[in-house]
């Protein structure tokens, strides 16, 4: 009986330490960053699509995001297993909600897809995402504990216990590009092999030069032999370039650079600060931020971050 | 000293069972009342769809998001009043466990009206003033505001059925005032949602 009350403690406890869940960016957010960025990035150059083929896929004659050029589908691809995705298997909306569409019959235009990687790189084992990912090695996966890297101290997501929830934490680099930690900075990079992201960098490569060739980069045999798998390939290509997106994102934030647990769950002695937007005011529009302490560079190395709600 | 672990030891049970007290009682809300007042005159305005979002902070291990789980839309009655019963659903899905209820928000919407502001004294009320801008583009988009603020809640887990009334009205306000391409695709896009939430969670 006391070992079993001891064993209890000891799981609330740890319970309570591996409570430290930072937050970040909504998905709302990550999905218009990421439209921004492709409105301004070279994606809206006809010159561009027209060398990759696409112009007359993705653009209408006027020049106009054209609706569905790719289909409602992608593929998710890990080593020689090619399993085909729909957009919202679930019929419940995820991704469309929050793309922030005057007209959801956009949901599927090029920059629809930048903006649905972006969106489902947070997918987590028991949210509210489709949980739609066909890997059994990836039946738990929460792929927001791979998206923190504090370049100063070197390293990952660090919170005591949360090896008891995935014990191959990767960094955000090496979580983009599809390597290991130990590559992600020394190049040449090579792909992990068995990687559990199967939307990484050498992802969308390997995604695009299918879509491209219809075949494997390692292989001349015909893969995707009709233009309609080949544009499942684009579709994947983009989704791909959306979640490395988003890991670009989350780098521009201080939380997922400097280990900051701000969950905001009961204690927040131990799992760190709630939000500090008060909700007060937002059905009018306005949302009061409390703020971090300033920083001087000089004590930039030392900061964590971490401060309690004012 | 066996008596105060065994106290100790049953407190500590009974607190992490209660921490999520959604998984045991479902998800509720309600009810929630107030009026829609006129700026300046503060008359009751009749006929104002009001929407009342029930949001939350879904906390998860490394990062956290507002999630909508409930909607409601109702009219005012000749007196600016409008009532929404309290409610009650099942928890249908492992996530929904995990939701903290944190706060309810008020939307009111009439065509040719704006959001003005809220009484320090009564929350739930709102204050609607003319609109008074331009009535082509610059209305059309305070119409799209209205409705992108409301989009995040368009899931079938969220009764997202029950803003049908509002896209429906902000479609027929938008129609005649779209002029260009552009403005008629945000006006098409009403219907477009409304056909979405028709036939979603259908699969």
């Amino acid at each position: 009986m006391a070992k079993q009350r001891l064993l209890f403690i000891g799981l609330v406890l740890i319970n309570l330490g591996i409570s430290s869940k930072p937050f970040a960016y909504e998905l709302a957010t990550h999905a218009r960053l990421t439209r921004i960025a492709y409105d301004r990035s070279v994606l809206v150059e006809r010159e561009l699509l027209r060398s990759l083929g696409l112009e007359s896929l993705a653009l209408n004659p006027d020049g106009s995001l054209a609706l569905n050029p790719f289909g409602d589908s992608y593929y998710d691809v890990s080593g020689n297993t090619v399993a085909l995705r729909q957009a919202d298997p679930n019929g419940v909306l995820f991704d469309v909600k929050f793309m922030g569409l005057a007209d959801p019959a956009q949901r599927f235009t090029l920059s629809a897809w930048m903006m649905r990687g972006a969106i489902r790189e947070d997918d987590a084992f028991g949210e509210d995402n489709p949980q739609d990912d066909p890997d059994p090695a990836n039946a738990r996966l929460r792929r927001p504990l791979h998206h923190f890297f504090d370049p100063f101290k070197n390293r990952g997501l660090e919170v005591p216990g949360i090896g008891l929830i995935d014990n191959d934490i990767h960094t955000a680099p090496a979580w983009g590009l599809g390597t290991t930690n130990a590559n992600a900075f020394s190049p040449p990079h090579t792909p992990e092999v068995n990687r559990r992201n199967h939307f990484s960098l050498f992802d969308a490569r390997e995604a695009m030069y299918r879509a491209l060739t219809g075949k494997k980069a390692d292989s001349d045999d015909p893969f995707a032999a009709t233009k309609e798998g080949r544009n499942k390939y684009w579709a994947t290509t983009f989704r791909a370039l959306g979640d490395v997106v988003h890991l670009v994102q989350d780098m521009g934030q201080p939380q997922h650079t400097r280990n900051d647990p701000h969950a905001g769950k009961f204690p927040e002695s131990l799992t760190g600060h709630a939000s500090m937007l008060s909700p007060g005011r937002a059905s009018q529009g306005v949302y009061e931020f409390s703020g971090f302490d300033v920083v001087p560079p000089s004590n930039a190395k030392n900061v964590e971050y971490r401060r309690s709600r004012v | 000293m066996k008596t105060v672990s065994n106290y100790i030891f049953s407190l500590m049970a009974s607190a992490l069972c209660a921490l999520p007290l959604t998984a045991c009682a479902g998800l509720s809300g309600g009810p929630v009342e107030g009026r829609v007042l006129e700026a300046n005159t503060h008359k009751p305005i009749s006929d104002v769809i009001v929407v009342a979002r029930w949001k939350s902070h879904l906390a998860s291990y490394a990062h956290g998001k507002t999630v909508c789980y409930h909607v409601l839309t109702t009219t005012t009655n000749s007196e600016g009043q409008y009532q929404f019963p309290a409610w009650k659903e099942d928890i249908t899905a492992d996530w929904q466990k995990n939701i903290r209820p944190e706060r309810v928000l008020i939307d009111a919407y009439k065509p040719g009206y704006h959001f003005d502001s809220v009484p320090r004294d009564r929350p739930n009320d709102r204050v609607l003033a003319p609109f008074t801008g331009g009535r082509g583009g610059e209305r059309l988009l305070e119409i799209e505001r209205t409705k992108q603020a409301t989009v995040g809640c368009a899931d079938p887990r969220a009764n997202g059925k029950s803003l049908i009334p509002l896209y429906r009205a902000l479609h027929d306000e938008a129609k005649p005032l779209a002029a260009t391409r552009e403005e008629e695709s945000i006006v098409s896009g009403f219907l477009s949602w409304i056909k979405i939430i028709e036939s979603s969670g259908k699969r």
